[in-house]
């Protein structure tokens, strides 16, 4: 089996900028696709100028102001009114797109992933809200937190029929989900651990979207997990768990796949730097990511363009690079049709990613995306037209505007041949020159190419 | 640079396609004096099947531009937005060309050019389109052809076009083929016309020969007879050829596709099936803009199976509307529900009847057994009553993020004694259905309760408030309701609210009847276009939350767009339609009440 290895103490150093590999353009936006959603070139411009470690201090320090987040809380309220999750995703979309601290969003949408519920189960659009900011408030905090947390989070807990656990029938459900797929991993745990702590978690339950311990609920008994025995809790449960040496490496594995690239997996000397990262910082995310962002890995060939971009990045990151805005109710159900529909992940794993994002089906459905956004009436870029952005940055020629956007929106070289058809729309005589740059656009957004980020 | 409104650049529109179809010579003095004075009826054939009259442009335009709404608009920011639009300079800058080159202003232009009116018409046989224009400056007519050609041939020169007017002559006529159609003059006349048979055939009624015109139609003349004092825009519709004809069979067939649409239109498809035409007037002044549409209807002629809607005889009317400081609407009809349950396999196919029959066994059911149609439905009286209102939320009450209206039903019934028992333990069992469903999905219960006075009675039902959540300022949408019935005397009401249900029930035969505005007819709606703005700035906040997402605008951007749809909302009164059917004809009135500035 294939794995992505590399010296990890040259891996995990942070980038230095050379000769032959200097910090650019090219570079300065493969940070931001990956750090947020792609941002507008004045934005790469400026993070050129200030040099790789000023840029990446600035996306994992960025803090959204508290006016920012009012307002976004308001907006939700209003939403939640109609209690439809689905209106619900057209307001997280405007979130991602309005946020000035794009990475804790990004790390936001990793964590829904990572603990995917689904509102089609939860049927409680305020519930979901709720597990939203929680994931929001600890994206690059503390795990160990959001992990305690998550484990009595009312729609996580309805999601995984947790909501009743008694303990003459303890629901093994959640003590399996949080092995498996939250903290530890595939064979780091025996059928017994999975037993003995669902006994931990009896008396947790649900009653009108209210997290509740029923004390005759639980069993107050002795029970042995991965090692420890004791008359354990929830809580303590949880903490053994974290305890675990696999916790960290299960942890640094997954961001490695977020960050760096899809495939292959790591080799376990290239994660256990990144473990003990987490480890020393009692498993608070924020040193960890710095790291990975901030390392030779990260900025090598082994990670730019190294990944499937997700229905998300491709809307969001578009209209991101292009100071764009648009109706964020198509969007949602958009993206929801191309099979990345927020708040409602496909089951308790979350979105497969990688390659999965591609097939005959989605390959459509993804041309269909960019098709309606760049169709859609409510698409404004900069608040105007994309023929003024175009005019506003000085761009006279078609070669002129294909090299802008091949900067910032694209990962991967363009071949000529490529780049040729792309003009020979916008030199075209079809259409207004805003139709024929949308229609260029829209070829640019449908290539291969631009499917990686 | 001056600056023109947004009814003055549609007037500008319109003065730009007058010019730009442009005219020939108006030589007055060549045509036959007794042929100047003919009408554009006189002049259309007798196989016209629509037309359209302009009466007065000058007087509308001139009431459009100085109408008070119009200085409501231009005080909004937005206006001054909109004139900054570059399009807009352009049209201005075209405008103030022809304004110098004619020696006149554009508003003096387009009333002079259209004073003896404008008629659009559309001739059945030659599938023909013609608009007549009545102008009395033959002088200022020629000068605008000479400046409209000179521009329109220099720029067909720029792109190496030919002559866009090319002369025609038709008995002694001038005409000019377009490539569109033809244009001619005709003493005060100013003619433009799809196809040149409908164009000549024009020429030869203006030249004196002895050919049928539309004003020779009795129909018609029967239709202008009636038409009343003049109004801002008159139009006319032969739809007993169209019916003939086999046009649009299925709005003729006087079948409605759907119960409901039966229920609110089965008597204008009534009409129709058997108009010999339809006129429509519309009216603008100050305070109101007003949209009149008759058609003649035989009492007679009515099918039994419609007489559910007009009542027998066709004397069948609505109650008066009922009258609410919070009304956001009101409707009243005269419908007799039992007969037109009972009457509904005649009314639709047989696909609908099924489905029907299968209701009314389900409905049954519900009520006990009791036959829905006969006795249920036949509890009341035709005349029902819909009211519907803002809600207003006391402090120290749940309050929901939602704001809806509340409605009521308020009917008549026929024997109180009777009837009472049985509505009252149907909606019981309703409620409690509700909380048996309710539970089931973790929603919050009705608390059923019982108000009884000397004059009426409540049923009433209320969600109790989570526990801490008494005061919630954004508690769920199931706040809005508290489902309620009552009774005072023959007066049945069934409410969404308590509070609406005690308001119409309160009253009862006293102070309530006092403030009914007496309005006969069969049907009456009227919308309170204020509480209408004010049931929506209750919910300014998902208001802009929409706006936000659906248009991707800041929040400054959304709360700007909905305060402008609001200033526009406040410029509208009440709307009210009513369907009459009195003295021969059906008629279907809309009035739109208009604000000024200032108000």
């Amino acid at each position: 089996m294939r794995v992505l290895d590399a010296d990890p103490d040259w891996a995990w150093a942070p980038f230095e900028p050379s000769r032959e590999h200097p910090w650019d353009r090219r570079l300065a936006a493969h940070l931001y696709r990956r750090a947020g959603f792609g941002a507008s070139l004045d934005f790469i411009d400026a993070a050129v100028d200030a040099g790789p470690s000023a840029a990446i201090g600035a996306i994992v320090d960025a803090e959204e102001p508290s006016e920012f987040s009012a307002d976004m809380a308001r907006l939700a309220e209003a939403n939640l009114a109609t209690g439809n999750a689905q209106n619900l995703a057209a307001w997280w979309l405007y979130r991602m797109m309005a946020t000035p601290a794009p990475l804790r969003e990004r790390m936001t949408l990793f964590w829904h992933g990572h603990f995917a519920t689904s509102a089609e189960k939860v049927g409680d659009a305020r519930l979901m809200y709720r597990q939203n900011n929680l994931l929001r408030e600890q994206a690059l905090g503390d795990f160990s937190i959001l992990l305690q947390e998550i484990s009595r989070d009312p729609a996580m807990l309805i999601y995984l029929d947790s909501d009743s656990n008694r303990k003459s029938h303890p629901n093994e459900n959640y003590a399996r989900e949080i092995m498996e797929l939250f903290a530890l991993g595939e064979g780091q745990y025996s059928e017994q651990d999975i037993r003995e702590l669902a006994r931990c978690f009896t008396g947790w339950e649900i009653r009108r979207g209210k997290f509740r311990f029923n004390r005759y609920q639980h069993d107050t008994g002795e029970k042995s997990i991965l090692g420890k025995t004791g008359t354990f809790g929830g809580e303590e449960g949880v903490e053994i768990v974290l305890a675990q040496r696999a916790a960290p490496r299960f942890l640094a594995s997954k961001l490695i796949r977020e960050f760096i690239c899809d495939e292959p997996a790591p080799s376990p000397p290239l994660i256990e730097p990144l473990a003990q990262i987490l480890r020393e910082s009692n498993l608070q995310l924020e040193p960890v990511v710095r790291s990975i962002l901030s390392s030779n890995l990260f900025f090598s060939a082994r990670s730019v363009g190294r990944k499937v971009r997700s229905p998300v990045d491709l809307a969001v990151g578009l209209l991101r690079s292009l100071d764009a805005t648009t109706n964020t109710y198509l969007v949602a159900e958009s993206l929801r049709k191309v099979g990345q529909g927020l708040f409602y992940p496909p089951n308790v794993k979350g979105w497969d990613g990688g390659r999965t994002w591609i097939n005959s089906s989605t390959l459509l459905g993804r041309a269909n995306l960019m098709r309606d956004l760049l169709t859609s009436d409510k698409t404004r870029f900069a608040g105007s037209s994309l023929e003024e952005l175009i005019d506003s940055q000085g761009l006279a020629t078609a070669s002129a505007v294909v090299d802008w956007w091949q900067q910032h929106l694209v990962a991967v070289p363009l071949t000529s041949d490529v780049t040729g058809r792309v003009m020979e729309i916008l030199g075209g005589a079809r259409g207004t020159r805003e139709e024929r740059l949308r229609s260029a656009l829209l070829v640019l957004c449908t290539l291969p190419e631009f499917q990686l980020g | 640079m001056r600056t023109y409104s947004p009814c003055a650049r549609a007037a500008l529109g319109l003065s730009a396609l007058l010019c730009l179809v442009a005219v020939s010579r108006a030589d007055e003095a060549n045509a036959p004096p007794e042929q100047a004075a003919l009408s554009a009826a006189e002049l259309l054939p007798p196989g016209t099947l629509f037309i359209a009259e302009l009466p007065d442009p000058a007087a509308t335009l001139d009431r459009v531009l100085n109408h008070p709404l119009i200085a409501r608009l231009e005080a909004l920011p937005v206006y001054e937005q909109a004139m900054a639009n570059p399009d807009l300079a352009k049209l201005e800058a075209a405008v103030e060309y022809f304004e110098n080159r004619l020696g006149t202003d554009w508003q003096s232009l387009v009333m002079t050019l259209t004073r003896g009116g404008v008629t659009l018409a559309f001739d059945g046989q030659s599938r023909g389109v013609v608009i007549l224009v009545r102008s009395d400056d033959a002088e200022l007519l020629e000068r605008t052809r000479e400046v409209v050609f000179e521009v329109g041939r220099e720029e067909a020169r720029k792109k190496g076009e030919a002559d866009p007017y090319e002369p025609v002559e038709y008995r002694g006529q001038t005409a000019y083929k377009t490539k569109k159609g033809a244009i001619a003059v005709l003493g005060p006349w100013l003619l433009m016309a799809n196809k040149p048979d409908l164009l000549r055939g024009i020429v030869d009624r203006y030249l004196g020969d002895d050919l049928e015109s539309l004003s020779d139609s009795e129909q018609y003349q029967e239709a202008l007879a009636a038409r009343g004092p003049a109004p801002t825009l008159w139009g006319y519709v032969d739809v007993e050829t169209l019916r003939d004809r086999g046009v649009a069979k299925h709005v003729f067939s006087g079948r409605a596709p759907h119960p409901l649409l039966e229920v609110v239109a089965g008597g204008v498809l009534e009409a129709i099936r058997t108009a010999p035409y339809v006129t429509a007037r519309f009216d603008l002044t100050n305070d109101a803009a007003g949209l009149k549409i008759a058609m003649p209807l035989d009492p007679e002629s009515i099918g039994e199976e419609r007489t559910y809607y007009f009542g027998p005889e066709a004397q069948g009317h609505a109650a008066p509307l009922i009258h609410d400081d919070q009304m956001l609407f009101g409707v009243s009809v005269h419908r007799d529900l039992a007969e037109f349950w009972l009457r509904s396999g005649d009314l639709f196919d047989a696909q609908t009847g099924d489905q029907i029959a299968a209701m009314d066994s389900q409905l049954s059911t519900l009520f006990s057994g009791k036959d829905f149609g006969t006795d249920i439905l036949g509890a009341f009286t035709p005349q029902m009553r819909i009211v519907a209102a803002r809600q207003e939320f006391a402090e120290g009450e749940p309050v929901p993020s939602i704001k809806l209206p509340s409605f009521s039903l308020v009917l008549e019934l026929r024997d109180p004694e009777q009837s009472q028992r049985e509505l009252r333990r149907t909606f019981q069992s309703l409620i409690g259905f509700l909380n048996v469903v309710g539970a089931t999905n973790g929603q919050p219960q009705l608390e059923l309760d019982l108000v009884r006075t000397d004059d009426y009675e409540l049923v009433t039902s209320s969600y109790i408030p989570e526990v801490g959540e008494e005061d919630s300022t954004t508690a769920p949408i199931n706040v809005n309701f508290s489902p309620t019935i009552g009774f005072a005397g023959t007066r049945f009401v069934v409410a969404s609210t308590t509070a609406l249900a005690t308001r119409l029930i309160e009253p009862a035969d006293e102070s309530i009847d006092a403030t009914e505005e007496a309005v006969p007819g069969n049907t009456v709606v009227r919308v309170n276009a204020s509480v209408l703005r004010s049931v929506l700035l209750d919910n300014r906040d998902q208001l802009i939350a929409q706006n936000m997402l659906e248009n991707g605008h800041t929040r400054e951007e959304a709360e700007a767009e909905v305060g402008v749809f609001m200033e526009l909302m406040d410029a509208v009164g009440a709307v009210t339609v009513e369907l009459h059917c009195a003295r021969g004809e059906l008629t279907f009135d809309l009035e739109v009440g208009l604000k000024g500035a200032g108000r």
